[in-house]
Formats: structure tokens, C-alpha cells, sequence
């Protein structure tokens, strides 16, 4: 009898051993990847979202004059590296990328004269020549802005919520006005992924 | 039993249309904000000022006006009477004789200069220091315009007049008058001269 309990609890050793070598320390058993899926969500602000030439004078604009949006005077260039004090916009990267921005500034909609954007950054009788500038820039690296197919006036801007100053020149026409009602036209800035 | 299957076929590609359709779209959402719109207004500085009337004869309007007498002072004062002041508190808008209508698109500064006379018998020039002083042969002028109390006519000079009229809304129309000190010298002939009255408006 003494003799069978022990051969059972040999053999029960020798299971348990066994299965000790068949069950690891499960810690080198499985290796993690954690995956981020960055969405290329892309969304952008822009503030003011409306502005008026010379507004600051409240002496509209004159033909065969250039205009900027600086908030220190819209008839004074930015300085030689455009500053943020230099420009009336921010706009807001809230997307999940980084971002290039192309403007484009549409002929004028509505007034007594419609200017057309003469797409070469200069005036005509009837065309205004545009510009965009972006703070921390070199003012001499503005983008020409076309009514489409601008270059990129902003390149590499951080996403997530990262804040940019930017602003634009503006050439009016050189005819000179033949009524008094505003015109308006539009600049709209479209951003994609860098 | 033909007609079945060929259900069934069409139920089973129906729902595969709207499973893929539904797996697209939430894989591919609607990219609203990828643009900033900036709307930008262009207010012209456009000017435009017209004056009604054109032409003025000093005290010459009707039987009881017999033309101008050195030494005298005379206003274009829409009344009857071209020989009364308007009022010294302000100016009414029957005592002026002229309409500017202002179509310009900003507020604006009005400034009258009135030239030396010509073609008449007795050119006066103008005196350049207002409608209280004349010279032998100079006159005196100044402008006053609606509102206006006598402190604030101002002189009308030949050139380099101060502004008459200050931050004039836009597209406000607004009357003025004239006030002329003839010359002290006795006329020396007949013939009427003439003299120009020029408004011109600038930007405020």
C-alpha cells in the first residue's frame, strides 16, 4: 500500500513538472503594437471673417492705390519680415495635420465697379492685382493671389489648433471709380494636407 | 420558382449596395471647414457734388431789384430780400440760394473759393479776407452754409479757402449762401461782370 502511494505521488510530480514546463511566465508571450490612426481631418478658421479697404480712415479707396490689411495703417507696408501686428487675420489649424494654404481672391460681386482680379498681382483699368503676406515671413515672399490656382501662401502650418497672423495687399484698379457703391469680393483660403 | 430567386438575387444586391454605401460614408465624412472665407468690402472713394443753380444774378431778381451798389453787402439769400442777413444763429435753409447734392460714397470737407470778377466794366478782385471788408476795387466773401451760426461762415477766398463745410455725411445734401461786400469805388460803367464761385470736396 505504502508502496503505491508513493509511485502516485511520483508520477504526480512528474505530471506537474510537466505541465511546469508547458506553461511559461507568460511575459516574452506576446509582443503590443499600439496603432494610431491620424485621421487627415482637416479644419480651419479664419477671424475677422469680414473686413473692409481703408476702413481704419473710413475715406474709402482710391484707384491706382495699394492697400494693406495692417491694422497700423492700411496705406503702410509691413515691415521687412512681416510681423503679426502687421496682419488683420489669424488663422486657426484646428486640424490633425499639418496644413499648406491656397488663397484665392474672387472678382468683385456687387458696386458701382467691379473690379476683376487681373491674376497678375498688378492693376489694370479694371483689375486689382493681390497679394498675401504671413507673419515671420519675408514681406518680399508674398503670394501672388489669383482668382484660382494661387501659389501656396501658407506652407507647413502645425495642426491641432496652431494660430497664424496672415494678411493681404490689394491693387485697385486704375480707372477711376464711376459711383459710389461698394463692391465686394471674397478671399478664401483653402487648406490641405501638407 | 425562377421568379423567387431572382428576388432573393435582387434583395441580396440591394443590401450589399447599402452596406458598402454605409461603410463609405463613415469612412469618408464631409470635409465642411477645409475653407476660411474672408468677404471684403471695396467702399470707393467716389466724390460727386453737383449745386443748383448754376448761375446767380446778385440783387438783380425782379422788379424791386436794381442791381448792386458799391459798398453794400448783399446775400444769396433765397428770400425776397438779398440785402438781409441770414440768421446770425444759424442759418435756415430758406436763407441759402444753393442745393449741393452730394452723391459722394464717404464723408467729405467742403471748401468755396471765389475768383476775381471779369467781363464787366468794374472788375473787382477778390479781397480775400471776407464778406465784413472791401477794398476800392476788391470785394469781400464768404460762404455760410445750414446751421451755420455767423462765427462759423467762413471766408471765401480766391484760393486757399479754409473748408466751409465740414464731415459731410455721405450722400447728404446740404445749402449754402453766398455773402458778397461790393467793392467801395463808385462803378465806373454798365457791363455786369461775372466771378466764378467753385465748390470742391475732399475725402473727411
Amino acid at each position: 500500500m505504502k508502496r503505491k502511494w508513493i509511485v502516485l505521488i511520483l508520477a504526480l510530480t512528474l505530471i506537474l513538472g510537466v505541465v511546469g514546463m508547458a506553461v511559461p511566465v507568460s511575459a516574452a508571450t506576446t509582443a503590443t503594437i499600439t496603432v494610431t490612426n491620424t485621421t487627415q481631418y482637416i479644419a480651419v478658421t479664419v477671424s475677422p471673417t469680414t473686413y473692409t479697404l481703408n476702413g481704419i480712415s473710413s475715406k474709402g479707396v482710391l484707384p491706382s492705390t495699394t492697400y494693406y490689411t495692417n491694422p497700423t495703417g492700411q496705406t503702410t507696408a509691413p515691415g521687412s519680415t512681416v510681423a503679426d501686428g502687421d496682419c488683420a487675420f489669424t488663422m486657426t489649424n484646428s486640424s490633425a495635420v499639418a496644413c499648406d494654404f491656397v488663397f484665392a481672391a474672387s472678382d468683385f460681386t456687387s458696386g458701382s465697379d467691379q473690379s476683376t482680379n487681373g491674376n497678375t498681382g498688378t492693376a489694370g483699368a479694371t483689375s486689382y492685382g493681390c497679394y498675401t503676406y504671413v507673419s515671420g515671413v519675408l514681406f518680399a515672399s508674398k503670394v501672388e493671389c489669383s482668382s484660382s490656382a494661387s501659389g501656396t501662401g501658407i506652407s507647413n502650418m502645425a495642426g491641432s489648433g496652431a494660430t497664424l497672423h496672415w494678411g493681404f495687399q490689394m491693387n485697385e484698379q486704375t480707372n477711376a471709380w464711376t459711383g459710389g457703391t461698394a463692391g465686394s469680393f471674397t478671399v478664401t483660403a483653402t487648406a490641405s494636407a501638407h | 420558382m425562377k421568379g423567387l430567386f431572382k428576388r432573393k438575387s435582387f434583395l441580396a444586391i440591394v443590401a450589399t449596395v447599402m452596406i458598402v454605401g454605409s461603410i463609405l460614408a463613415m469612412a469618408a465624412p464631409a470635409m465642411a471647414a477645409t475653407t476660411a472665407v474672408v468677404t471684403v468690402t471695396n467702399t470707393t472713394q467716389y466724390l460727386a457734388i453737383t449745386v443748383s443753380p448754376t448761375t446767380y444774378n446778385f440783387n438783380a431778381t425782379g422788379a424791386a431789384h436794381t442791381g448792386v451798389l458799391p459798398s453794400t453787402t448783399y446775400y444769396s439769400n433765397a428770400g425776397a430780400n438779398q440785402v438781409t442777413s441770414p440768421t446770425v444763429g444759424g442759418a435756415l435753409t430758406g436763407e441759402c440760394a444753393f442745393t449741393i447734392t452730394n452723391t459722394s460714397s464717404v464723408a467729405t470737407d467742403l471748401t468755396v473759393t471765389a475768383s476775381d470778377m471779369s467781363t464787366g466794366s468794374d472788375n473787382s478782385t477778390n479781397i480775400n479776407t471776407g464778406y465784413t471788408n472791401d477794398g476800392a476795387t476788391t470785394y469781400g466773401c464768404s460762404t455760410y452754409f445750414t446751421g451755420q451760426a455767423s462765427g462759423a461762415w467762413v471766408i471765401c477766398k480766391s484760393a486757399g479757402s479754409s473748408v466751409g463745410e465740414s464731415n459731410l455725411a455721405a450722400t447728404t445734401n446740404i445749402t449754402m449762401g453766398l455773402i458778397i461786400k461790393e467793392q467801395s469805388n463808385a462803378w465806373t460803367g454798365a457791363t455786369p461782370a461775372t466771378f466764378t464761385v467753385t465748390i470742391t470736396t475732399a475725402a473727411h
